[in-house]
Protein backbone atom coordinates (compact mmCIF):
# COMPACT_ATOMS: atom_id res chain seq x y z
CA UNK A 1 0.00 0.00 0.00
CA UNK A 2 1.06 3.34 -0.83
CA UNK A 3 -0.06 6.64 1.17
CA UNK A 4 0.18 9.73 -1.25
CA UNK A 5 -0.11 12.98 1.20
CA UNK A 6 -0.52 16.06 -1.58
CA UNK A 7 0.45 19.12 -0.03
CA UNK A 8 -0.14 22.44 -1.80
CA UNK A 9 1.39 25.90 -0.56
CA UNK A 10 0.00 29.56 -0.82
CA UNK A 11 1.73 32.73 -1.13
CA UNK A 12 -0.38 35.34 0.61
CA UNK A 13 -0.39 39.08 -0.88
CA UNK A 14 2.01 40.24 2.33
CA UNK A 15 4.43 36.87 1.38
CA UNK A 16 3.40 34.61 3.73
CA UNK A 17 4.22 31.14 2.70
CA UNK A 18 1.72 28.38 3.93
CA UNK A 19 1.73 25.04 3.09
CA UNK A 20 -1.39 22.83 3.90
CA UNK A 21 -2.37 19.25 3.32
CA UNK A 22 -4.57 19.19 -0.02
CA UNK A 23 -5.52 15.63 -0.50
CA UNK A 24 -4.31 12.17 1.75
CA UNK A 25 -4.78 8.83 -0.45
CA UNK A 26 -3.89 5.34 0.09
CA UNK A 27 -3.57 3.16 -3.06
CA UNK A 28 -3.85 -0.49 -2.90
CA UNK A 29 -3.11 -2.58 -5.77
CA UNK A 30 -5.58 -0.81 -8.62
CA UNK A 31 -7.95 0.54 -5.37
CA UNK A 32 -7.07 3.95 -4.53
CA UNK A 33 -9.24 5.79 -1.24
CA UNK A 34 -9.33 9.23 -0.74
CA UNK A 35 -8.86 9.43 3.06
CA UNK A 36 -8.69 13.27 3.66
CA UNK A 37 -9.13 16.81 1.86
CA UNK A 38 -9.81 17.47 -1.47
CA UNK A 39 -9.53 14.78 -4.55
CA UNK A 40 -9.53 17.55 -6.91
CA UNK A 41 -6.29 18.04 -6.48
CA UNK A 42 -5.54 14.53 -7.11
CA UNK A 43 -4.27 13.83 -10.38
CA UNK A 44 -4.56 10.14 -11.19
CA UNK A 45 -3.76 10.50 -15.05
CA UNK A 46 -0.58 12.72 -14.43
CA UNK A 47 1.98 10.32 -16.25
CA UNK A 48 4.93 9.34 -14.04
CA UNK A 49 8.60 8.12 -15.20
CA UNK A 50 8.93 4.38 -13.53
CA UNK A 51 12.24 2.60 -13.45
CA UNK A 52 10.38 -0.15 -13.03
CA UNK A 53 8.55 0.26 -16.34
CA UNK A 54 11.25 2.03 -18.02
CA UNK A 55 8.29 4.53 -19.68
CA UNK A 56 6.13 6.88 -18.37
CA UNK A 57 3.09 5.27 -16.94
CA UNK A 58 -0.34 6.43 -15.46
CA UNK A 59 -2.70 4.65 -12.72
CA UNK A 60 -3.98 2.33 -14.97
CA UNK A 61 -0.94 0.75 -15.89
CA UNK A 62 -0.22 0.00 -12.09
CA UNK A 63 -1.64 1.78 -9.87
CA UNK A 64 0.51 1.19 -6.67
CA UNK A 65 3.96 2.10 -9.09
CA UNK A 66 2.38 4.74 -10.34
CA UNK A 67 1.58 6.29 -6.56
CA UNK A 68 5.15 5.68 -5.70
CA UNK A 69 6.45 7.88 -8.48
CA UNK A 70 4.06 10.04 -8.49
CA UNK A 71 6.03 12.92 -6.15
CA UNK A 72 9.01 13.00 -9.78
CA UNK A 73 6.01 14.31 -11.47
CA UNK A 74 5.68 17.33 -9.75
CA UNK A 75 8.88 20.17 -8.95
CA UNK A 76 6.88 23.52 -9.47
CA UNK A 77 7.37 24.84 -5.96
CA UNK A 78 3.46 24.81 -5.80
CA UNK A 79 2.91 21.29 -4.95
CA UNK A 80 4.80 18.76 -2.97
CA UNK A 81 3.86 14.81 -2.93
CA UNK A 82 5.18 12.48 -0.42
CA UNK A 83 4.70 8.69 -1.53
CA UNK A 84 5.33 6.39 1.72
CA UNK A 85 5.24 2.82 1.55
CA UNK A 86 3.01 1.20 4.13
CA UNK A 87 3.23 -2.40 4.89
CA UNK A 88 -0.31 -4.27 5.03
CA UNK A 89 -1.51 -5.13 8.63
CA UNK A 90 -1.05 -9.02 8.62
CA UNK A 91 2.40 -8.29 7.33
CA UNK A 92 3.24 -5.95 10.11
CA UNK A 93 3.93 -7.92 13.01
CA UNK A 94 5.36 -4.11 15.22
CA UNK A 95 2.52 -2.00 14.74
CA UNK A 96 4.62 0.22 13.31
CA UNK A 97 3.81 -0.22 9.28
CA UNK A 98 5.74 2.70 8.19
CA UNK A 99 8.50 1.64 6.56
CA UNK A 100 9.63 4.64 4.95
CA UNK A 101 9.39 8.05 6.36
CA UNK A 102 8.87 11.11 4.88
CA UNK A 103 10.26 14.60 6.20
CA UNK A 104 7.15 16.86 7.72
CA UNK A 105 6.09 19.17 4.97
CA UNK A 106 3.45 20.97 6.88
CA UNK A 107 4.86 24.28 7.71
CA UNK A 108 4.68 28.44 7.45
CA UNK A 109 6.31 30.64 6.71
CA UNK A 110 5.71 33.49 8.73
CA UNK A 111 6.90 37.25 8.33
CA UNK A 112 8.75 38.58 11.08
CA UNK B 1 27.06 12.45 -14.18
CA UNK B 2 28.16 15.11 -16.95
CA UNK B 3 25.62 17.58 -16.71
CA UNK B 4 26.95 19.39 -19.50
CA UNK B 5 26.15 18.54 -23.49
CA UNK B 6 26.96 19.80 -26.70
CA UNK B 7 26.61 23.95 -26.01
CA UNK B 8 24.54 24.10 -22.70
CA UNK B 9 28.05 25.21 -20.37
CA UNK B 10 27.92 27.87 -22.79
CA UNK B 11 24.67 28.75 -23.01
CA UNK B 12 24.45 29.48 -19.03
CA UNK B 13 27.42 31.61 -18.72
CA UNK B 14 25.83 34.10 -20.78
CA UNK B 15 23.16 33.77 -18.17
CA UNK B 16 26.12 33.85 -15.48
CA UNK B 17 27.69 36.97 -17.41
CA UNK B 18 24.67 39.09 -17.56
CA UNK B 19 23.82 38.53 -14.35
CA UNK B 20 25.40 41.73 -13.08
CA UNK B 21 23.64 44.28 -15.14
CA UNK B 22 20.03 42.81 -15.28
CA UNK B 23 18.24 46.12 -13.75
CA UNK B 24 15.16 44.47 -13.35
CA UNK B 25 13.69 45.10 -9.88
CA UNK B 26 12.64 41.33 -8.81
CA UNK B 27 15.92 40.31 -10.76
CA UNK B 28 17.77 42.74 -8.44
CA UNK B 29 15.88 41.90 -5.35
CA UNK B 30 16.72 37.81 -6.36
CA UNK B 31 20.51 38.54 -6.93
CA UNK B 32 21.11 41.11 -4.54
CA UNK B 33 19.33 39.74 -1.12
CA UNK B 34 21.24 38.28 1.41
CA UNK B 35 21.12 34.27 0.15
CA UNK B 36 18.52 32.89 2.27
CA UNK B 37 18.26 30.07 4.34
CA UNK B 38 16.92 27.55 1.80
CA UNK B 39 14.74 24.54 3.38
CA UNK B 40 14.02 21.10 1.39
CA UNK B 41 10.77 21.63 0.14
CA UNK B 42 10.63 18.05 -1.26
CA UNK B 43 8.82 15.67 -3.04
CA UNK B 44 9.27 12.73 -1.62
CA UNK B 45 8.92 9.25 -3.11
CA UNK B 46 8.90 6.10 -1.15
CA UNK B 47 12.64 5.31 -2.81
CA UNK B 48 15.58 7.99 -2.46
CA UNK B 49 14.10 11.65 -2.51
CA UNK B 50 13.38 13.29 -6.06
CA UNK B 51 12.46 16.28 -7.09
CA UNK B 52 13.97 18.63 -4.56
CA UNK B 53 13.15 22.26 -4.43
CA UNK B 54 14.54 24.50 -1.82
CA UNK B 55 12.23 27.63 -0.42
CA UNK B 56 13.41 30.97 1.70
CA UNK B 57 12.58 33.94 2.27
CA UNK B 58 14.43 36.25 0.62
CA UNK B 59 14.74 39.74 2.20
CA UNK B 60 15.86 43.35 0.83
CA UNK B 61 15.45 47.47 1.51
CA UNK B 62 12.28 45.86 3.81
CA UNK B 63 11.24 43.66 0.68
CA UNK B 64 10.30 40.00 2.12
CA UNK B 65 9.18 37.23 -0.21
CA UNK B 66 9.41 33.45 -0.79
CA UNK B 67 11.98 32.19 -3.52
CA UNK B 68 12.06 28.84 -4.73
CA UNK B 69 15.52 27.23 -5.58
CA UNK B 70 15.78 24.33 -8.01
CA UNK B 71 19.21 22.84 -8.04
CA UNK B 72 19.27 20.64 -11.34
CA UNK B 73 20.18 17.57 -9.06
CA UNK B 74 17.12 17.23 -7.86
CA UNK B 75 15.44 16.61 -12.07
CA UNK B 76 14.97 12.77 -12.98
CA UNK B 77 17.28 12.57 -15.77
CA UNK B 78 14.93 9.57 -17.43
CA UNK B 79 11.62 11.71 -16.87
CA UNK B 80 13.41 14.50 -18.69
CA UNK B 81 13.78 12.04 -21.51
CA UNK B 82 10.93 11.24 -22.49
CA UNK B 83 10.00 14.89 -22.96
CA UNK B 84 12.89 14.89 -24.79
CA UNK B 85 14.99 17.12 -22.53
CA UNK B 86 18.19 15.81 -22.08
CA UNK B 87 20.16 18.37 -20.83
CA UNK B 88 19.50 19.02 -17.41
CA UNK B 89 21.52 22.57 -17.86
CA UNK B 90 18.92 23.17 -20.77
CA UNK B 91 16.23 22.71 -18.28
CA UNK B 92 17.50 25.13 -15.45
CA UNK B 93 18.37 27.44 -18.37
CA UNK B 94 14.60 27.42 -19.51
CA UNK B 95 13.49 28.69 -16.20
CA UNK B 96 15.50 31.91 -17.36
CA UNK B 97 14.65 32.32 -20.77
CA UNK B 98 11.11 32.06 -20.21
CA UNK B 99 11.34 34.90 -17.67
CA UNK B 100 13.99 36.76 -20.28
CA UNK B 101 11.59 36.51 -23.41
CA UNK B 102 8.37 37.54 -20.59
CA UNK B 103 10.80 40.15 -19.39
CA UNK B 104 11.51 41.68 -23.09
CA UNK B 105 7.70 41.60 -24.39
CA UNK B 106 6.78 43.84 -21.17
CA UNK B 107 3.24 43.47 -19.76
CA UNK B 108 1.11 41.81 -19.21
CA UNK B 109 3.25 38.77 -19.75
CA UNK B 110 6.26 40.20 -17.43
CA UNK B 111 3.75 40.48 -14.76
CA UNK B 112 2.58 37.09 -15.28
CA UNK B 113 5.20 35.09 -15.94
CA UNK B 114 7.69 34.20 -12.92
CA UNK B 115 10.75 36.05 -12.44
CA UNK B 116 14.23 33.53 -12.65
CA UNK B 117 17.36 33.72 -11.91
CA UNK B 118 20.49 31.39 -12.06
CA UNK B 119 22.39 30.68 -8.53
CA UNK B 120 25.74 28.81 -7.99
CA UNK B 121 25.99 28.35 -3.92
CA UNK B 122 29.57 29.37 -3.12
CA UNK B 123 30.46 26.07 -2.12
CA UNK B 124 28.77 24.32 -5.12
CA UNK B 125 31.34 21.06 -6.21
CA UNK B 126 28.87 19.86 -9.15
CA UNK B 127 26.14 21.89 -11.27
CA UNK B 128 23.79 19.59 -10.05
CA UNK B 129 24.15 21.71 -7.18
CA UNK B 130 23.27 24.73 -9.02
CA UNK B 131 19.74 25.70 -10.54
CA UNK B 132 17.57 28.43 -10.68
CA UNK B 133 16.07 30.55 -8.93
CA UNK B 134 12.64 31.58 -8.86
CA UNK B 135 10.62 34.38 -7.25
CA UNK B 136 7.22 32.65 -5.60
CA UNK B 137 4.13 33.98 -7.18
CA UNK B 138 1.23 34.63 -5.34
CA UNK B 139 -1.75 32.88 -4.44
CA UNK B 140 -2.00 28.66 -4.86
CA UNK B 141 -2.03 25.85 -7.89
CA UNK B 142 -5.28 26.13 -8.85
CA UNK B 143 -7.32 28.30 -10.89
CA UNK B 144 -10.10 29.47 -8.95
CA UNK B 145 -13.91 27.95 -10.72
CA UNK B 146 -15.71 28.65 -12.66
CA UNK B 147 -13.02 31.26 -13.83
CA UNK B 148 -15.00 34.60 -13.84
CA UNK B 149 -12.89 37.61 -14.16
CA UNK B 150 -9.49 35.43 -15.37
CA UNK B 151 -10.56 36.18 -19.65
CA UNK B 152 -7.61 38.32 -20.30
CA UNK B 153 -4.93 36.82 -18.19
CA UNK B 154 -5.81 33.13 -19.57
CA UNK B 155 -5.52 34.56 -23.09
CA UNK B 156 -2.46 36.39 -22.11
CA UNK B 157 -1.00 32.74 -20.85
CA UNK B 158 -2.24 30.48 -23.24
CA UNK B 159 -0.13 33.17 -25.80
CA UNK B 160 2.74 32.62 -23.69
CA UNK B 161 2.18 29.20 -23.67
CA UNK B 162 2.44 28.98 -27.45
CA UNK B 163 5.43 31.10 -28.08
CA UNK B 164 7.64 29.40 -25.75
CA UNK B 165 6.46 25.62 -26.94
CA UNK B 166 5.25 24.94 -23.21
CA UNK B 167 4.96 20.65 -22.92
CA UNK B 168 3.93 21.27 -19.41
CA UNK B 169 1.24 23.68 -18.75
CA UNK B 170 -1.70 21.29 -16.78
CA UNK B 171 -3.88 22.52 -14.29
CA UNK B 172 -1.40 22.06 -10.83
CA UNK B 173 1.30 24.23 -12.81
CA UNK B 174 0.31 27.88 -12.27
CA UNK B 175 -0.02 29.81 -9.24
CA UNK B 176 -3.64 32.14 -9.11
CA UNK B 177 -6.02 33.91 -6.52
CA UNK B 178 -8.91 36.31 -6.12
CA UNK B 179 -9.41 39.32 -7.13
CA UNK B 180 -7.89 37.73 -10.19
CA UNK B 181 -4.14 37.03 -10.16
CA UNK B 182 -2.22 34.68 -12.18
CA UNK B 183 1.55 33.68 -12.21
CA UNK B 184 2.98 30.91 -14.79
CA UNK B 185 5.69 28.84 -13.10
CA UNK B 186 7.90 25.73 -13.92
CA UNK B 187 9.41 26.61 -17.55
CA UNK B 188 11.58 23.72 -17.23
CA UNK B 189 9.71 21.08 -20.29
CA UNK B 190 9.36 24.25 -22.49
CA UNK B 191 11.05 25.45 -25.68
CA UNK B 192 10.08 22.28 -27.32
CA UNK B 193 10.67 20.86 -31.15
CA UNK B 194 8.20 20.08 -33.52
CA UNK B 195 7.04 16.54 -32.61
CA UNK B 196 8.32 16.95 -28.99
CA UNK B 197 6.37 14.84 -26.23
CA UNK B 198 3.03 16.91 -25.13
CA UNK B 199 2.07 16.05 -21.17
CA UNK B 200 -0.93 13.69 -22.11
CA UNK B 201 -3.10 14.67 -18.70
CA UNK B 202 -6.00 16.16 -19.99
CA UNK B 203 -5.56 19.13 -18.45
CA UNK B 204 -2.16 20.11 -20.09
CA UNK B 205 -2.30 23.04 -22.44
CA UNK B 206 -4.31 24.21 -19.50
CA UNK B 207 -4.63 27.92 -20.72
CA UNK B 208 -4.30 27.10 -24.72
CA UNK B 209 -7.18 24.98 -24.56
CA UNK B 210 -9.43 27.01 -22.41
CA UNK B 211 -8.50 29.89 -25.57
CA UNK B 212 -9.85 27.82 -28.02
CA UNK B 213 -12.57 27.36 -26.12
CA UNK B 214 -12.79 24.44 -23.56
CA UNK B 215 -14.44 24.92 -20.43
CA UNK B 216 -15.03 21.58 -18.89
CA UNK B 217 -11.85 19.19 -18.20
CA UNK B 218 -12.40 15.52 -16.80
CA UNK B 219 -9.59 14.08 -15.65
CA UNK B 220 -9.96 10.12 -14.98
CA UNK B 221 -10.66 9.74 -11.18
CA UNK B 222 -11.02 13.68 -10.54
CA UNK B 223 -14.10 15.95 -10.08
CA UNK B 224 -15.16 17.93 -12.81
CA UNK B 225 -12.93 21.00 -13.71
CA UNK B 226 -15.61 23.49 -14.76
CA UNK B 227 -14.54 26.78 -16.35
CA UNK B 228 -18.00 27.85 -17.52
CA UNK B 229 -17.33 31.24 -15.75
CA UNK B 230 -14.63 32.46 -18.44
CA UNK B 231 -16.26 34.18 -21.24
CA UNK B 232 -15.73 33.47 -24.34
CA UNK B 233 -12.52 33.55 -26.20
CA UNK B 234 -11.09 33.68 -29.26
CA UNK B 235 -7.61 32.50 -30.88
CA UNK B 236 -7.33 35.07 -32.73
CA UNK B 237 -4.25 37.67 -32.17
CA UNK B 238 -4.86 40.64 -30.13
CA UNK B 239 -3.44 43.73 -31.06
CA UNK B 240 -1.08 43.48 -28.14
CA UNK B 241 -0.03 39.87 -29.40
CA UNK B 242 0.59 41.04 -32.96
CA UNK B 243 2.74 43.60 -31.39
CA UNK B 244 5.12 41.16 -29.67
CA UNK B 245 5.48 38.83 -32.42
CA UNK B 246 6.79 41.99 -34.42
CA UNK B 247 9.15 42.70 -32.29
CA UNK B 248 10.48 39.47 -32.06
CA UNK B 249 10.24 39.41 -36.29
CA UNK B 250 12.28 42.57 -36.04
CA UNK B 251 15.32 40.12 -34.16
CA UNK B 252 15.08 37.12 -36.14
CA UNK B 253 18.43 36.28 -35.40
CA UNK B 254 18.79 37.03 -31.70
CA UNK B 255 15.16 37.00 -30.84
CA UNK B 256 15.46 39.39 -27.93
CA UNK B 257 18.45 37.71 -26.65
CA UNK B 258 16.47 34.34 -25.65
CA UNK B 259 18.06 32.83 -28.74
CA UNK B 260 22.12 32.91 -27.40
CA UNK B 261 19.86 30.72 -24.39
CA UNK B 262 18.89 28.04 -26.28
CA UNK B 263 20.41 25.50 -28.53
CA UNK B 264 20.31 25.91 -32.05
CA UNK B 265 16.96 23.43 -33.23
CA UNK B 266 14.70 25.04 -30.05
CA UNK B 267 15.57 28.74 -31.14
CA UNK B 268 14.81 27.48 -34.50
CA UNK B 269 11.56 26.29 -33.27
CA UNK B 270 10.77 29.18 -31.59
CA UNK B 271 11.40 31.42 -35.14
CA UNK B 272 9.39 29.08 -36.69
CA UNK B 273 6.37 29.57 -33.89
CA UNK B 274 6.58 33.29 -33.79
CA UNK B 275 6.47 32.67 -38.21
CA UNK B 276 3.45 30.71 -37.82
CA UNK B 277 1.30 32.54 -35.48
CA UNK B 278 2.17 35.82 -37.44
CA UNK B 279 1.26 33.90 -40.53
CA UNK B 280 -2.28 32.52 -39.22
CA UNK B 281 -3.27 35.23 -37.00
CA UNK B 282 -4.03 33.23 -34.31
CA UNK B 283 -2.12 31.17 -31.52
CA UNK B 284 -1.06 27.68 -31.56
CA UNK B 285 -2.64 24.91 -29.98
CA UNK B 286 -0.97 23.00 -27.48
CA UNK B 287 1.25 20.39 -28.56
CA UNK B 288 2.31 22.35 -31.71
CA UNK B 289 5.42 23.53 -31.40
Amino acid sequence: MIRLDIFTNEIRPDGQLIDRLAVRVEVTGQKLNVTAGDPRFLQVGMPVYSERYGRLIDFDTDGEEWARNLPSAYRNGAVTVSAVELLGPVASSSGADRVHSAPALAFEHQPR
Amino acid sequence: MDYFVSGDRARLDRIRDAQPELAHPDERFMLDARTPDYKPHLSTTAGPNLNSVYVGIAELNGRRWPLFFKPLGGIKPTAAHDYQQDSLVDIGIHEVAAWWLARELGPPWSEIVAPAVWRDPPKASTIGESGPVVLGMGGSAHLPEPGADFDQLISDAAFFDALIGSQDRHDENLRAALPASLGLIDHGYSFARPRDYHNRYPTAGFFQRLRYGQRSFSPPGSPILNYTGVGPLSPALAPHEQAALARLKTDPTGLLGIADLLPQDRADALRDRVQRMDQAQEILRHSDF
